[in-house]
């Protein structure tokens, strides 16, 4: 599997953006490969929205592809998602 | 886009002429009260290079269709102007400084408008010119000083009036080539880490001083410009063997008076020359641009309010219910701010050009607050923080192998907590709230973009009296 990895530009984050996709990425370092967000093989393009706003340019992919991760509780969930369907 | 040694390996380069400490300055890049400044406008190409930063400061060239840093973006929608603001929180909160490179994003921009206005009206090609050079501002990834400020002698008299006639910049000579000018533009911020000077004027002209209606961009080592370095509060603590006293470890900005003695210009980088009714309208709009940059105030906030609510705990005050409630205020005051520049991006709207332009109005407004707003969290910073930030003593006496032992008993706060940290944190607050950070934090809050006076006026010409009046009076069932 190739994870796409976007960020928002952070300017006043409500969750730590940068330590939440450094964990998605060491706990599932053996069941997907990182790749960037404008990767045309990514399957999936997790974006790092910092708050609410959720204001990161995404129109240059498509949105059946994006994930948002808006929290730390939702970086768990999908750890949690891609291991159980990895057959973990 | 270039990197952050890019950059720097770039100013290197340049001959510029500065003069600080009444010496000229050999190595600009690395001299110590110099490179502060550089490695805050180092940092807004670093960031550009990051993925987790690159959505606010990078954009897209509506010339090239190449990516660019955001700095010599021209706007071409709201959301673009939303995200200079948020870019400018960001980058304010990384430095906890000025980071001087937004000046000549907003002269660029304003230009974009001006000059099209201008070749229409009188079939000039300022606006073919202006496009040439932005392609190349973008390609090459510069830094540009955007310079307004003319020292402008007897604020009673006009340009043509003062008995010093270079009170304001203004053409000289003119030639078949190009144009020679003479004047000076003052307290400009970052112009000895900027590859390029963009001069405007500095207030609407009447006919009489259309010589001082001139607009261009030269290199900022042309010929004939000399560079005199400002002082700042503490400057001279970046001299100190220790770096704990100057608060912010690698950060800082600065500001210079940029002289230019007969110096040329070739027509190829003239953008405004004597079409003084539009003057005026630069000015404007230039103002505005800027006036919504003041966002950077809200990232410096945000690393002053950090620093206070470390200061309350390592005092172990933070759960005293007036801290609590101060540092609320704090926070209130500082979005407060945020609010400001987000409210006139989000309302700009398209100029015939093409260009997008912050709400005239609501840019004011938010710079209003600006001249006010910093002072108070800078007050409440300095209430919790307590007078030990202004009495303690040097980084010299804390390493002192006689009176060490003192300094760290006595001014140790939490046991848990090193007198070392203690005193580093204060010093951060100190930085900001009165030394070389207070420049910008505080002073040019207050002065920078217009000083609060000029938003006052703006207001007033901006808001709809009128329509105003005729609700209050519909309300209140007056028949006139």
């Amino acid at each position: 599997m190739k994870i796409g990895i976007k960020f928002c530009g952070g300017c006043n984050p409500l969750f730590d953006r940068i330590a939440a996709s450094r964990r998605i990425k060491d706990e599932l370092r053996e069941k997907a490969e990182f790749v960037s967000y404008d990767d045309p093989e990514a399957d999936i393009i997790l974006v790092f929205m910092g708050c609410s706003a959720a204001c990161a340019e995404i129109s240059g992919f498509s949105m059946e592809k994006a994930k948002i991760i808006n929290s730390d509780s939702d970086a768990d969930s999908f750890i949690i998602e891609v291991k159980g369907t990895a057959g973990l | 886009m270039k990197t952050g040694k890019e950059y720097e390996d770039s100013l290197r380069k340049l001959k510029l002429k500065v003069y600080l400490f009444g010496k000229k300055v050999e190595n600009v890049v690395d001299d110590p009260i110099i490179r502060p400044s550089m490695n805050a406008v180092k940092l807004t190409y670093e960031l550009a290079q990051l993925p987790e930063y690159e959505d606010l400061l990078t954009a897209t060239s509506h010339i090239s269709g190449k990516k660019i840093n955001r700095f010599t973006n021209i706007h071409q929608s709201a959301a673009d102007l939303v995200k200079k603001t948020k870019m400018e929180r960001l980058l304010g909160s990384q430095t906890g400084c000025c980071f001087q490179r937004c000046v000549g994003m907003d002269a660029m921009n304003a230009l974009s408008i001006t000059t099209f206005n201008i070749d229409k009206k009188y079939g000039t090609e300022y606006n073919k010119r202006f496009l040439k050079y932005l392609s190349f501002v973008q390609e090459e990834d510069l830094v540009c000083d955007g310079a307004m400020t003319d020292p402008k002698g007897d604020r009673n008299l006009a340009p043509n009036q003062q008995a010093d006639p270079d009170m304001f910049l203004h053409v000289v000579e003119e030639k078949a080539d190009g144009i020679v000018v003479t004047g000076a533009k003052a307290h400009q911020t970052g112009a000895v880490n900027s590859h390029e000077i963009i001069v405007m004027p500095t207030q609407a002209m009447k006919e009489e001083d259309k010589d001082y209606a001139i607009s261009f961009a030269l290199p900022s080592d042309a010929e004939g410009i000399t560079y005199i370095y400002g002082r700042q509060s503490c400057d001279t603590r970046k001299l100190e063997k220790g770096t704990i006293d100057r608060g912010n470890q690698i950060f800082g900005g600065h500001e210079a008076l940029v002289v230019f003695d007969k110096v040329f210009v070739p027509w190829d980088r003239v953008f405004m020359y004597k079409e003084y009714d539009f003057a005026g309208e630069l000015v404007e709009n230039f103002a505005s641009y800027h006036r919504q940059s003041y966002a950077c105030k809200v990232g410096v906030g945000d690393v002053l309010i950090g620093a206070t609510q470390v200061a309350a705990n390592y005092n172990g005050a933070e759960k005293a219910s007036h801290v609590k409630d101060k540092i609320i205020e704090m926070n209130h005051l500082n979005e407060t701010l945020f609010c400001g520049s987000l409210a006139c991006a989000g309302e700009g709207s398209k100029q015939p050009s093409g260009t997008y332009l912050v709400n005239i109005l609501l840019a004011n407004v938010c710079k209003q607050n600006v001249t006010r707003y910093p002072y108070e969290i800078a007050r409440l910073a300095q209430d919790i923080a307590g007078g030990l930030m202004v009495t303690m003593p040097s980084e010299d006496d804390l390493n002192s192998p006689e009176i060490g032992q003192y300094v760290k008993k006595y001014f140790r706060g939490r046991a848990d907590v090193t007198t070392e940290n203690r005193m580093r944190i204060l010093r951060l607050i100190e930085n900001i709230t009165l030394g070389s950070a207070a420049v910008g934090y505080l002073t040019e809050s207050m002065h920078g973009a217009g000083s609060p006076q000029a938003q006052r006026i703006m207001i007033a010409r901006q808001v709809n009296m009128a329509e105003k009046m005729k609700t209050a009076k519909k309300l209140s069932g007056i028949v006139e």
